[in-house]
């Protein structure tokens, strides 16, 4: 049985020899990742009793579909750091970065069609879609400053949880179990967990539980109001809007709402709101006991602190 | 049950499914619909979360009613009213010039044709924040709806008791108004219901060649006019009609009538992300987002021009006509928001809303002043 150590997301025989920039390109990019999303489908996949070239299928796919992704988003986006070393497309070149992205994405296809389910390769097609398609729209929300929460929860949708519902439904679809209502509440919780995610990532930019040291206030700088930031100037006025897109520093966005105190209170109600919304995500993983059944229920156990741990970012909090 | 209260989900074929979206289910709690899945068919599950009703904040009930019946969308009703009174006197002088004594009928019916427009109007949108919460739709789309059974401001049930008090006072004051004249009562009413009936409930497939934008039209334009003009002219038998006024009477409703279409449409427009195969009652449906906003601009362009147009062609007053055209170029200037927006999510969107009620109103007021002037 593959244990969680050996799982390797590439060998380097998976891409051509003759391409050593392509080969050290990856190199780079696969190893400072986390491989959160491969290890959440390892951990589902084991409870499933799925084979071990089955667990290392989706799990490649996922990652080699969230690396492409990156690298496409730092390109549109323009970001020069990438888990704090410079990014692909400065490195390199951009359209080094462009055909790398597309060349994994190639290669997923080329997997999962050997693999031959076709339910999972038509859903797989569906997911990088959705994924383009938030990428397109969060492109065309930069410098929209009046963008409400709702809206950027449904870019959100498509851009980063569509992976999650990937990453919790595909080892269901890889063993054949297509229970529409199954798929409904994961995909669901795939919902919900990217939604989470997102807005966790999001308060890093006002450096809330920023244990990542990510920079702070990138996302106001490069013109994009993000969940956090909609939320906190969702009474504001317009020139207060202005005025918010005008900050430098934490210091400038702490005067702008009436001080450091006020703006941690919106950061309570913020957290408030999305305990909701882990309150719903652990309601719906209960209601997993309803369409699973035997050692596939114990999945619920490796879903249960999901929620909490990608929007806290911390396994005790 | 915690401070934000505690989830539940139902099946269809449970026995509680119908109480829990009734709000009939408790009278200490109340239950939101949060999240459904397979809406419409068989195995429809809905997520709600229960709250006991001190945990809700509710304004005064006149407040949560008048929320619930949508007065920003009375122009629609109420402003169409009017205006077809207003309009219906320069009608009679031009058709009838010997009858002097239109407006003895008094001021009675026009006003109970008023209160039977608002009633209508109310009732309308009671019965559809209650279909649309059976139905699922108000959990697809946050800007459907008053939306005063999503904050439990008021339970299902008690939306439908007031849709239809508001329905029945309306057939008994329209009774009152077109007594005697039984066939005109029963043509209105079924002509009447069965535009809301094919609107709200007609395929994608028709919708698709524009039979909900064909009800709405007719609904908001010659149904709506022909209704109180009937009303007011039955009175004490002062029924008179010819071909001409006829003829003149679909003309002057039904600008009015597409201008409503487009003012509906524009709010679906609004909603093209989370388009919804059934949810559309317009030509819209058959769009993408490029598609659908050059559509909407073309065809604003074109109805707002056919206002100055039709009132040249009914009563040859260049100065009045040259005002709607220039009200008309004025609104084309509003177009260009549509035109320029970026994404079917920008905050822009949000906007289109106002926009479209605010050119509707404008003409509005265009015309009544027309008439008034007249």
């Amino acid at each position: 049985m593959l244990s969680l150590k050996d799982l390797k997301i590439f060998e380097k025989d998976d891409f051509p020899k003759y391409l050593p920039k392509l080969n050290s390109l990856y190199d780079e990019l696969f190893s400072a990742g986390k491989g959160f999303r491969s290890k959440l489908i390892f951990l589902i996949a084991k409870h499933l009793r799925l084979k071990d070239e089955e667990v290392r299928l989706l799990a490649q796919t996922i990652e080699f579909i969230h690396n492409a992704s990156l690298l496409h988003d730092d390109l549109v986006d323009r970001s020069h750091l990438r888990r704090n070393k410079p990014a692909a497309w400065l490195k390199y070149s951009p359209e080094y970065a462009v055909l790398a992205g597309d060349y994994l994405l190639a290669r997923v296809m080329v997997n999962l069609s050997r693999f031959g389910n076709l339910r999972l390769i038509q859903y797989t097609a569906e997911m990088i879609s959705d994924l383009l398609e938030g990428e397109w729209i969060q492109d065309s929300l930069v410098q929209d400053w009046n963008v409400n929460l709702e809206q950027l929860d449904q870019v959100h949708d498509l851009k980063t949880a569509s992976l999650f519902k990937w990453c919790l439904r595909a080892p269901f679809i890889a063993k054949e179990n297509n229970d529409p209502h199954l798929h409904e509440i994961l995909g669901q919780m795939g919902s919900l967990l990217g939604l989470l995610f997102q807005r966790g990532d999001d308060l890093l930019d006002f450096n809330i539980r920023n244990h990542e040291k990510k920079a702070v206030l990138g996302d106001l700088k490069s013109g994009y109001l993000n969940s956090f930031g909609a939320y906190l100037s969702r009474d504001f006025s317009a020139a207060e809007k202005v005025q918010l897109t005008q900050c430098e520093s934490l210091e400038d966005v702490y005067r702008l709402v009436g001080g450091e105190e006020r703006f941690l209170e919106a950061v309570s109600s913020f957290d408030r709101m999305n305990d909701q919304a882990i309150e719903l995500y652990l309601h719906l993983n209960q209601s997993l006991g309803d369409v699973l059944s035997g050692e596939d229920l114990n999945v619920q156990g490796e879903f249960k602190p999901l929620a909490r741990l990608l929007y806290y970012r911390s396994k005790s909090s | 049950m915690n401070e934000n209260g505690s989830y539940k989900t139902l099946l269809k074929n449970d026995p509680e499914y119908r109480s829990y979206l009734l709000g009939t289910f408790s009278a200490q709690l109340v239950a939101l619909p949060v999240e459904s899945f397979g809406v419409g068919t068989e195995r429809e599950r809905t997520t709600f979360l229960v709250l006991s009703k001190d945990q809700v904040k509710k304004p005064f009930w006149p407040l949560i009613y008048l929320a619930a019946i949508r007065p920003e969308l009375l122009g629609l009703t109420l402003g169409h009213a009017v205006l077809a009174m207003l309009a219906l006197r320069p009608l009679v002088e031009k058709h009838f010039s010997s009858v002097e004594d239109f407006f003895r009928v008094g001021a009675l019916p026009m006003f109970l044709c008023l209160v039977v427009t608002v009633l209508a109007h109310a009732s309308a949108c009671l019965f559809n924040d209650y279909q649309d919460h059976l139905n699922g739709t108000d959990r697809k789309s946050l800007s459907h709806g008053s939306r005063v059974i999503q904050k439990a401001w008021s339970r299902a049930v008690e939306v439908r008791r007031w849709a239809f008090v508001n329905a029945f006072f309306a057939l008994l004051i329209g009774l009152y108004l077109l007594w005697g004249n039984w066939w005109m009562f029963v043509g209105l009413a079924v002509l009447t219901a069965a535009a809301i009936h094919f609107y709200a409930r007609m395929t994608p497939f028709w919708n698709k060649w524009g039979a909900g934008d064909f009800w709405i039209t007719l609904l908001f334009g010659p149904l709506l006019f022909f209704s109180v003009w009937f009303s007011i002219l039955t009175q004490e038998n002062f029924l008179v009609f010819s071909r001409e006024m006829l003829v003149d009477g679909i003309l002057i409703s039904l600008p009015m009538g597409l201008l409503a279409s487009w003012t509906l449409q524009v709010r679906q427009f609004q909603d093209i992300f989370k388009r919804e195969e059934g949810s559309f009652r317009s030509l819209i449906s058959r769009m993408n987002f490029d598609q659908a906003k050059f559509f909407l601009v073309a065809e604003g362009a074109l109805f707002f021009f056919a206002q100055p147009v039709v009132f040249y062609m009914i009563w040859k007053d260049p100065g009045q006509s040259g005002v709607l055209a220039v009200g008309a170029a004025l609104a084309c200037a509003g177009l260009f928001i549509l035109k320029n927006l970026a994404s079917p999510l920008s905050s822009r969107m949000l906007k289109l809303n106002r926009l479209a009620l605010s050119v509707h109103a404008g003409f509005l007021l265009l015309w009544i002043e027309a008439l008034w002037v007249r």
